[in-house]
């Protein structure tokens, strides 16, 4: 239960709090990770198949760094992915339990949390100094960047080893997904920028 | 023309995370925290031992604990006919690059974990999983994390899954109305506005009612 305030706030910082609450913090994580989840589990989008499945799930990730920014963005990837290996059936193809973690998509997986702060960091210094048109394309580069330095590094070796092949090889499996992630990093980063046209409360001020 | 007028039935909403199995055996009653521990040690098991062996006799109970739990086979097998094509890949790739002996571990340890986990997935309701998680999360505390408010996040992560589904669905047809349906933009941007406003308002709701862990 909530506790008694020693003193009521003034009428004019009631209403408009400087800092948001933790409840909505919450619900932004919660939500979210619900959207990452949605995004997982649409029919993939028609690309080329190797045996990790090509969903919109790393698109649900980007928005989360992108809107959310670092923190609550990596908690809102790590909810989605702790739930779906605990065993919420979330993850794509609506699987879900640690058995996934045996499977070819396990290192892209794990990847998502640390995707997401590294988006977040990017895009909240971006949306913190840039307006107008430059910001469309920094976001999509605070995109591009996660999904570069941390998605397909872990997802590499991930495929490494699950499938017992060379980096090397991992890495010919991984380039069929380049051409995708570019398209949906610039989906993201125009998206979240009419977001945070229309909702600057969400990260610019804060 | 009278069912534009007002507003229009919301669609008998896909039970999205609905795939569980009928039934009351002995899977159904157990502890959600029993079963996720349970997984999590045949999955480390498996993926340690890496033996084509090991994987067909614990691919064996599996099937066998399926049967006493009157957990249907056919569901449980059904994660088959979802991934054969994944599966398919995955033999190919293996014939590829690695010799027989390792393709066959490599195939058989990927299935039986993938279907060890289908039989949580179709025994556990997803409410149970997050006090799972948050029962885990307990001896956080200590670092700062709050499990209440973990598991109000999982909550609503539950609660916006069926929402967010329909705006999604909602979003490719209006994409398609404008002969968009392959652009990426038009079917993303209504549900990430969707989004933003679904949580701004469950936010809200939850201030307003000095909520913030369960």
């Amino acid at each position: 239960m909530s506790q008694p305030t020693v003193e009521p706030l003034p009428a004019a910082q009631a209403a408009r709090p400087r800092r948001q609450s933790r409840a909505q913090d919450t619900a932004l994580i919660g939500v979210f990770a619900g959207l990452i989840a949605v995004l997982a589990l649409v029919p993939p989008i028609p690309v080329g198949n190797f045996g990790v499945p090509i969903t919109l799930q790393t698109l649900g990730v980007a928005l989360a760094g992108l809107v959310l920014g670092p923190w609550r963005g990596f908690a809102a990837a790590g909810l989605y992915v702790v739930l779906g290996l605990l065993g919420i059936p979330i993850l794509a193809n609506f699987s879900g339990g640690l058995g996934v973690l045996a499977g070819p998509s396990a290192g892209y997986l794990l990847a998502f949390p640390l995707t997401a702060l590294v988006t977040g960091l990017v895009a909240r210094a971006v949306v913190r100094r840039k307006q107008g048109r430059w910001r469309a394309p920094l976001l999509f580069l605070a995109a591009i960047t996660g999904s570069i330095v941390v998605t397909h590094p872990f997802g590499i070796l991930g495929m490494s080893v699950n499938l017992e092949i060379s980096l090397r090889e991992a890495f010919f499996l991984d380039i069929v997904f380049w051409p995708g992630d570019v398209v949906k990093s610039a989906a993201a980063a125009a998206a979240a920028t009419l977001v945070h046209r229309a909702y600057p409360a969400v990260l610019a001020r804060r | 023309m009278r069912a534009r007028r007002r507003p229009r039935p919301l669609r008998p909403r896909e039970q999205v995370l609905g795939r569980r199995a009928p039934g009351d055996g002995f899977l159904h009653a157990a502890p959600a925290g029993a079963k996720v521990a349970g997984l999590a040690i045949l999955t480390l098991v498996v993926v340690l031992t890496r033996e084509p062996l090991v994987n067909g006799i614990i691919g064996v109970l599996i099937l066998v604990t399926a049967t006493a739990a009157r957990v249907p086979l056919g569901m449980l097998l059904s994660l088959l006919r979802r991934l054969w094509v994944l599966l398919a890949v995955l033999a190919a790739v293996q014939l590829i690059f690695n010799d027989p002996q390792t393709a066959a571990e490599v195939l058989s340890r990927i299935l039986v974990c993938l279907l060890a986990a289908q039989l949580l997935l179709l025994s556990t309701e997803p409410t149970d999983v997050v006090g799972v998680l948050r029962r885990i999360l307990t001896p956080a505390r200590i670092i700062g994390v709050r499990p209440g408010a973990v598991a109000l996040a999982g909550l609503i992560m539950l609660r916006s899954i069926p929402y967010l589904a329909d705006r999604f669905h909602l979003a490719g047809q209006q994409a398609r109305a404008r002969g968009l349906e392959r652009d990426l933009r038009a079917r993303t941007v209504p549900l990430l506005l969707g989004t933003v406003d679904y949580a701004r308002d469950t936010g809200r709701a939850l201030s307003a009612r000095g909520i913030e862990e369960v």
